[in-house]
């Protein structure tokens, strides 16, 4: 056993999971949040490390198969992965229910999940410390955002089609760089919206790179998102994970 | 007799007023400075002379859709100078799926500095009594009703229709309105627990606090008769008017005062 046990007392199942990617080993994890505590997939890539790491976050709907195979695919790139459950254990049935879930989530929660994800990552051994990023898709791609402006240990985030924020001075605590990857037909972040962020970044000083994807709808990376009104075709979503890996490897690989 | 009066004078004054008369109300669109950007706004004016007591109507995650705009209107029929800013920039909708994408495409920090514009056009009316505005919003609303009384300390009365609360009493330390909650007893994201301790938090940091109700039998959005053209499942006629009793009643004692 050579995961760490800092902020995490509660040990689940551990798999190895072998398919036709390389093999990794899962864990599932209880980390400390404030007074309660959030639970965690962790994915660990083959060989003894340390490994460049990132925090998942989930969408709307919670940490779904979808997204667990995410993580598991960049584990299996070589970052030690750790996606948190932010709606403990509730998963919406559909919309209505996501977004009530979502429009009440406790934001002072939130940040301190994201705070014991980054310090149990941070304290492992198999972790290189100085190589953390942060992913999420929609509502986590927006709380992506935010973990980089108050965690100043995230080296690189990816935030795609979630919410962003405008104002440079918040924007200037960051010290991670940021790639965002947003859906050209998406109804609500709008060019206008991408551009106010873009320019607020500038401003603040800080590395942004912005896809818009063309033709596709917010979600479109899940091909099961209730979102979407047709499914996106597959050599789209393999050019957006084309541009996160090649980010990634770039900022956390080096 | 004083409404037959009312009456009598709004239907004089009718064919007088350049925007359109709903009883003793006049309603406009207008368009406010917020940031470097013009964004518009639905205004709802009371009848008479004023200076009127002032709320800010903050928009559900459907957009500046007629129910909010309804509810401005009722405000302006009780006497007060309403203004619901328009967060989405045009954009409004009765399918969840959009709306679900809308308020993603809203960055919290443009929002509350419309919602701070928003306060800044109200009181720079001379129709208004600077000193007396407040604001009321529904679910993503009753959220931003909060973030704005949290950010702007002239405001005197705050109401969240079960929008997102906050636990954290350091988080609330600058909170200087007095606060009203409505909230359903069978809201799956925001349970009773998290209503209680949201309370608690203010009580405990001494806020003002007029009253954290948890209404029996409603749940999410009760307040809300309609979904677009359908009716609204969650919609609970009894405990919405007692809510908008409650509401009016706590409106009048802050800021419809001498």
């Amino acid at each position: 056993m050579h995961l760490s046990l800092f902020h995490c007392y509660f040990l689940g199942v551990l798999g190895v999971l072998c398919g036709s990617l390389a093999p990794i080993t899962s864990e599932t994890v209880a980390l400390r949040s404030g007074k309660d505590t959030v639970k965690g997939f962790l994915y660990r890539p083959e060989g003894k490390g340390p490994f460049p790491a990132i925090v998942i976050l989930h969408g709307d709907f919670g940490p779904t198969e979808w997204i667990k195979k995410q993580a598991q695919r960049l584990a299996a790139r070589g970052y030690l992965t750790l996606a948190i459950d932010l709606y403990r254990g509730e998963m919406p049935k559909d919309v209505e229910e996501a977004h009530i879930l979502e429009r009440a989530l406790p934001e002072e929660r939130v940040s301190r999940d994201l705070k014991s994800a980054v310090d149990h990552l941070a304290a492992s051994p198999l972790v290189r410390k100085d190589r953390v990023g942060i992913l999420g898709w929609d509502m986590g791609g927006g709380y992506a955002l935010d973990g980089a402006i108050h965690d100043p240990r995230l080296r690189a985030s990816v935030i795609c089609y979630g919410r962003l924020r405008t104002d440079a001075k918040l924007l200037a605590k960051m010290s991670s760089s940021v790639l965002g990857i947003f859906a050209g037909a998406d109804e609500g972040i709008s060019a206008d919206t991408i551009k106010q962020f873009q320019k607020a970044m500038t401003k603040a000083g800080k590395r942004v790179t912005i896809n818009v994807i063309p033709g596709v709808g917010s979600g479109f990376m899940d091909p099961a998102s209730p979102y979407l009104s047709r499914t996106t075709p597959p050599d789209v979503i393999a050019d957006a994970w084309r541009r996160i890996d090649a980010y990634l490897d770039a900022e956390l690989k080096k | 007799m004083r409404n037959l009066q009312r009456f009598c004078s709004a239907v004089l004054l009718l064919p007088l007023l350049a925007a359109p008369a709903l009883g003793q109300v006049v309603t406009k669109d207008i368009v406010l400075k917020s940031g470097d950007e013009e964004i518009k706004g639905f205004l709802a004016i009371p009848e008479g002379k004023g200076p009127f007591p002032a709320v800010v109507v903050i928009q559900e995650w459907w957009g500046l859709n007629d129910w909010i705009k309804d509810n401005a209107k009722r405000l302006a029929v009780k006497g007060y100078v309403a203004l619901a800013p328009d967060l989405y920039r045009g954009k409004v909708t009765d399918d969840m799926k959009v709306a679900a994408q809308l308020v993603k495409g809203l960055p919290p920090d443009r929002a509350l500095r419309d919602l701070q514009s928003a306060v800044a056009y109200l009181a720079h009316m001379k129709e208004v009594r600077k000193d007396r505005i407040g604001s009321i919003g529904w679910c993503m609303g009753g959220g931003y009703s909060l973030q704005l009384a949290l950010a702007n300390h002239t405001l005197k009365a705050c109401v969240v229709c079960y929008g997102r609360v906050i636990t954290d009493q350091d988080k609330l330390k600058p909170l200087a309105a007095r606060v009203l909650g409505i909230f359903g007893e069978e809201d799956k994201g925001i349970p009773a627990k998290s209503v209680r301790e949201f309370e608690k938090a203010l009580k405990d940091g001494k806020h003002k606090v007029e009253r954290i109700h948890i209404f029996a039998e409603a749940g999410h959005g009760f307040m809300r008769p309609t979904n677009g053209a359908s009716k609204n499942p969650a919609y609970r006629e009894n405990q919405a008017n007692q809510a908008w009793v409650e509401i009016e009643e706590f409106f009048a004692k802050t800021l419809a005062r001498k």
